[in-house]
């Protein structure tokens, strides 16, 4: 242990410390930086690659939303015409069957009335024949039976049928 | 041990101790970093690169170790060799080569010139005018101060550390004091306490060169 210097020892001493410089600048330092480098690379784009499948993750969601908006806004409008068209076709159904209940109603009216009519006439000409049978019974020569028809059929003529 | 070249004598024992450390620093590194891998570093790796983070953090304040690949390394050389260089003195029946001002002297003025070196490259030789503001009066003062940076650069590496080895040696050459009286004790503290000086001292050379070269970068 000394305290007095000299210059070639300090050069001694530089040198050998700068070759270590070297030795290790060439030989163990560039692994250890390029590992240190690399690791900060990966996680770096480790990380930009999470925050691009985030944002990914993110659109395709907003994408889904509005599908699953629009697809509701569909189903809700095809529901409202199918209600509106069963309604409708309810309300036509409705108006046909009353339709159709006033037409056969008016049409057994018809037929009613018609086969009165048609009972009616037939009555009458069984009462005139009757009349003209019991008539001949009762009053057997003292008409003939022109006369008697005639005269018979102008009473029945005046006989009310109540409607 | 005295080596004669020409009309020189070389102390041939710090010679060696000083290439005892670099050998020991380039095994122990290369070591460390063999095999070096971007992924899950082993406990080497880890323990290296700790070490690099650490310096490269620090010098983040004064200069980019990105842009400075060769201070930043240098800083990391220095770190490591004087720590391993400190160490060497606590193996038995070696001593720390840093215990010599030699070697602490001719680090601190590869030191001063490297500040030099910095200030022209950032500021051209107008960097030289600093020393004269400010205001011109001042330029004695600025210069010695500015030679006291390796001046002291050398001197607290080589105080601390020789101090430690011969409070190392006193301890363990007082046989009675050490093996009867307790002395192991006051020895096991006072290795505990060249241990963390060894640590401190390493990091403050080479955290005061980074604030030198950091502040003739910086300097205006």
């Amino acid at each position: 242990m000394t305290i007095s210097l000299s210059w070639p020892q300090l050069l001694i001493e530089l040198i050998s410390v700068l070759l270590l410089f070297s030795f290790l600048r060439a030989k163990a330092f560039p692994p250890i930086l390029k590992a240190m480098r690399d690791r900060q690379e990966r996680i770096r784009s480790d990380l930009e690659a999470a925050e691009a499948r985030r944002r990914e993750a993110e659109a395709m969601k907003a994408e889904l939303e509005a599908e699953v908006k629009a697809i509701r806004e569909r189903a809700d409008q095809v529901l409202a015409r199918a209600k509106k068209d069963a309604e409708e076709q309810a309300r036509t159904i409705l108006e046909e069957a009353q339709r159709e209940s006033k037409r056969i109603i008016s049409e057994a009216e018809v037929e009613i009335r018609r086969e009165r009519e048609e009972v009616l006439a037939s009555l009458k000409a069984q009462i005139v024949d009757i009349s003209l049978s019991v008539a001949e019974k009762v009053l057997r020569e003292r008409l003939d039976a022109e006369s008697d028809r005639r005269l018979v059929g102008e009473f029945v003529e005046r006989i009310e049928v109540p409607q | 041990m005295t080596w004669h070249l020409g009309p020189y004598t070389i102390d041939g024992a710090l010679v060696i101790y000083t290439w005892i450390a670099i050998v020991l620093t380039a095994v122990i590194v290369s070591w460390m970093a063999k095999g070096a891998t971007a992924g899950v570093p082993g406990i080497g790796q880890s323990l290296l690169e700790s070490v690099f983070q650490f310096i490269a953090d620090l010098a983040k304040v004064t200069f980019d170790p990105e842009k400075e690949p060769f201070l930043y390394e240098l800083l990391i050389t220095l770190f490591l060799f004087l720590l391993i260089s400190n160490f060497e003195g606590m193996i038995p029946s070696l001593h720390s080569p840093t215990a010599n001002l030699n070697l602490t002297a001719a680090l601190a003025i590869a030191v001063f010139f490297l500040i030099q070196w910095y200030g022209v490259r950032y500021h051209g030789f107008r960097y030289f005018k600093h020393f004269a503001k400010p205001f011109i009066p001042l330029l004695p003062i600025n210069l010695v101060e500015e030679l006291s940076k390796p001046l002291t650069l050398a001197f607290r590496l080589f105080g601390n550390i020789l101090v430690g080895e011969i409070f190392m040696e006193m301890i363990a050459r007082f046989k009675l004091l050490f093996y009867v009286l307790g002395g192991f004790v006051a020895a096991f503290i006072w290795w505990g306490f060249t241990a963390f000086v060894n640590v401190v001292q390493a990091f403050i050379f080479m955290v005061l060169t980074m604030a030198y070269v950091g502040k003739a970068m910086a300097e205006e």
